[in-house]
């Protein structure tokens, strides 16, 4: 286990393709895109696929408690557990909270889902009430769990804005509350800001981000990232058992802002996902890197390649998970040489954006080798805080 | 600093209700004196003073609540490893104007682990581990009926004579003040305090992780002969703070020539300065201990 898609709006059948490729290994829908009929029909056409194939279900509980929000399907489809316009007053002691927990774990069941997932509320601090009530959705919904008969195993779900990792100590409550109670699993989406996108994260956020995956794997518990496109390698590498990432900008990085407010399109950019460099560049830039026969800097060496004077939206998309799972499939050490491993790969990156830059070529995206440091000194960062250097 | 009860041996023969046996008193700290009664006797008799006077107030009712839940706890528990209660039970008893609180608990014989590690550190990987696992069995027994030691070191841990060890004390109810039992020296306790003990707003919140760092200390003492944060500087309350919170000991395996790097890295993280990077659960502790050093 290890990549997942981050389903959207518009699947087409590139679950289905990924899936029969073997580059992904599991799938988690998105509620407010999908009727939970389709959602069952494709669980079960995916299983057929593969046998071992995990499916869940994101259900998005946390846009009840957004204003304007873009909730899709959510109110139609899965009223038994969603409701628009939520507040504080709708969590408001132990029964409402039981309440929203079972009707929003019994909704997933008869999906063919392998693992429940929980109610949950977004928060942009540790220290706000919207986290106390997440907190407490947590524990409510292990208890509802417990008395769904042969219910698959539950997933505690939290949505995180990355403003919340400003400041160690709050997070650091936080985990141990988390790691003294019993809670088996975790869906950890970190929501980030408008203006930034992964691969890029500031490196002190990203440390602490691949510090709260660390430390819930090291108290082991199950832990899958959603959301998390390129820096879901970062996750992997300190021991997420999973993470997710889809095809369209909004499910490969979560923000608050694709769930409410009024629809923004956007154009879409032809992309290729180099595994040299980490992160993807547009197909104008791979063309450029071409006509310079410096084209081995940046190639992945995934199956799609050879296609790439016909690439379309479809491939790239389906080539990007290739690239995440070529990546990630290498990152099956301990954390250790998992961080070596990606430490030894940002030298590599570092070292061909120089080479391209010597050959002239100019990137269209102005701060398209920025990851590089951020994943280094995120990768150094992580280090202190799990206190790995004096591990031995 | 409450004082110790002041008991004559009549008055301690009068509690037991025996007029002729020898009382020998076997140590004071705290508020708490220790008495064993005959030269045979396989318990001994704890006494605190509650206060002056018939009517408690503040401090001596949490400390006579506390000690009643404590001794309820220890009489559930039963683990080899912790000491035992006797059979005289809790009893509170008016003498010379003072309020004292008795019970029996089990007299273990052997030697303090103090003195062992001062005779005999650095204690072999054997000893170590054993060591490590039967603490580790006594933190589970007390945290699995819902009680935290508090005050894991040397001076609470006996080696029996079969060289089984052997945990003391368990409980700072006993103690309020979190002092030291053996010798009322404060600093022999915080040096052994993981890192959120020193965090008065935390001490509600802590649990056996608190327990499984003190232990961590204990290890690397009796491993090494060193205490893995005393130093030249430690003597005050906020070196010792700082020591612990920012300073990593040398790993042992690097400091203990066939120290088994696997046992050393479960001690390593027993000693890691947060509780949510320590063994989340007794269970994974004890199975951790069990699998090193065996390859």
């Amino acid at each position: 286990m290890s990549l997942y898609a981050q389903h959207g709006y518009g699947k087409g059948n590139k679950i289905k393709y990924a899936a029969q490729a073997g580059t992904i290994d599991g799938v988690i829908f998105s509620a407010r895109h999908e009727k939970p009929s389709n959602v069952k029909q494709c669980i079960a056409e995916l299983k057929e696929i593969r046998e071992d194939f995990t499916a869940m279900l994101d259900p998005q509980f946390f846009v009840s408690y957004l204003q304007d929000p873009r909730d899709g399907c959510l109110p139609d489809h899965w009223s038994s557990y969603y409701s628009a316009g939520r507040t504080r007053r709708d969590f408001r002691g132990p029964k409402a909270l039981l309440k929203h927990a079972k009707n929003t774990l019994v909704a997933q069941m008869n999906l063919g889902v392998d693992r429940l997932v929980s109610p949950s509320i977004f928060f942009r601090s540790f220290d706000e009430n919207a986290c106390e009530v997440a907190m407490q959705l947590a524990f409510a919904s292990v208890e509802a769990h417990a008395q769904i008969e042969d219910a698959p195993p539950i997933l505690i779900s939290f949505q995180i804005e990355e403003s919340a990792l400003n400041y160690a100590e709050p997070m650091e409550r936080f985990l141990d509350e988390m790691t003294a109670a019993e809670l088996p699993g975790f869906y950890l989406t970190f929501g980030r800001p408008d203006s930034i996108r992964w691969p890029r994260c500031r490196e002190e956020v990203l440390a602490r981000m691949m510090y709260i995956v660390h430390v819930l794997k090291l108290n082991d518990r199950e832990v899958y990232c959603g959301y998390s496109d390129w820096g879901g390698l970062l996750f992997r590498a300190v021991g997420a058992d999973a993470f997710a990432t889809g095809w369209h900008l909004s499910s490969k990085t979560f923000r608050i802002s694709s769930f409410c407010g009024s629809k923004t399109g956007g154009r879409q950019v032809l992309y290729y996902s180099s595994v040299p460099l980490l992160n993807q560049i547009r197909l104008t830039d791979v063309m450029a890197v071409r006509r310079r026969q410096i084209s081995h800097l940046v190639r992945s060496r995934t199956p799609a390649d050879r296609r790439i004077a016909d690439w379309s939206l479809q491939l790239a998309q389906l080539q990007h998970w290739e690239a995440l799972h070529s990546v990630s499939s290498s990152l099956q050490g301990d954390v250790e040489s998992n961080l070596d491993s990606l430490d030894t790969r940002l030298s590599t990156a570092a070292a061909a954006f120089q080479q391209i830059r010597d050959a002239g070529v100019i990137f269209d995206q102005a701060d398209v080798d920025g990851h590089v440091k951020d994943w280094q000194k995120a990768i150094r960062q992580f280090r202190v805080l799990a206190e790995l250097d004096d591990q031995g | 600093m409450a004082d110790l009860p002041r008991l004559t041996d009549d008055d301690i023969r009068c509690i037991v209700g025996s007029d002729q046996a020898t009382v020998y008193r076997l140590g004071s700290g705290g508020q708490k004196v220790v008495f064993r009664i005959g030269d045979d006797s396989p318990w001994v008799l704890k006494a605190i003073k509650l206060g002056d006077g018939e009517s408690p107030k503040g401090d001596q009712t949490i400390l006579e609540a506390r000690a009643r839940r404590e001794f309820r706890i220890l009489s559930d528990c039963n683990c080899p490893y912790l000491v035992a209660p006797g059979p005289q039970p809790l009893k509170i008893t008016f003498i010379n104007g003072q309020k004292v609180l008795t019970f029996s608990e089990e007299f273990v014989d052997g030697s303090n682990l103090t003195d062992v590690i001062s005779n005999e550190a650095p204690l072999g990987t054997v000893e170590v581990k054993r060591l490590a696992l039967q603490m580790s069995q006594a933190i589970s027994a007390l945290f699995t009926n819902g009680k935290i030691h508090r005050d894991i070191k040397p001076g609470n841990i006996m080696r029996r004579r079969n060289g089984d060890f052997v945990l003391l004390d368990p409980g700072l109810a006993f103690d309020i003040r979190g002092e030291s039992l053996s010798d009322g020296f404060l600093v022999g306790t915080l040096i052994y305090f993981s890192p959120e003990q020193f965090e008065y707003d935390k001490r509600r919140s802590n649990d056996h992780r608190s327990d499984q760092f003190s232990l961590g200390v204990v290890l690397y003492e009796a491993a090494t002969g060193k205490h893995p944060f005393r130093s030249s500087s430690t003597f005050s309350s906020a070196a010792i703070y700082i020591r612990i919170q920012h300073h990593s000991p040398e790993e042992l395996h690097k400091s203990v020539r066939g120290f088994p790097p696997d046992l050393a890295r479960v001690i390593a993280r027993m000693m890691r300065k947060r509780p949510h990077l320590r063994f989340p659960k007794c269970d994974n502790l004890i199975k951790a201990i069990e699998a090193a050093g065996e390859s």
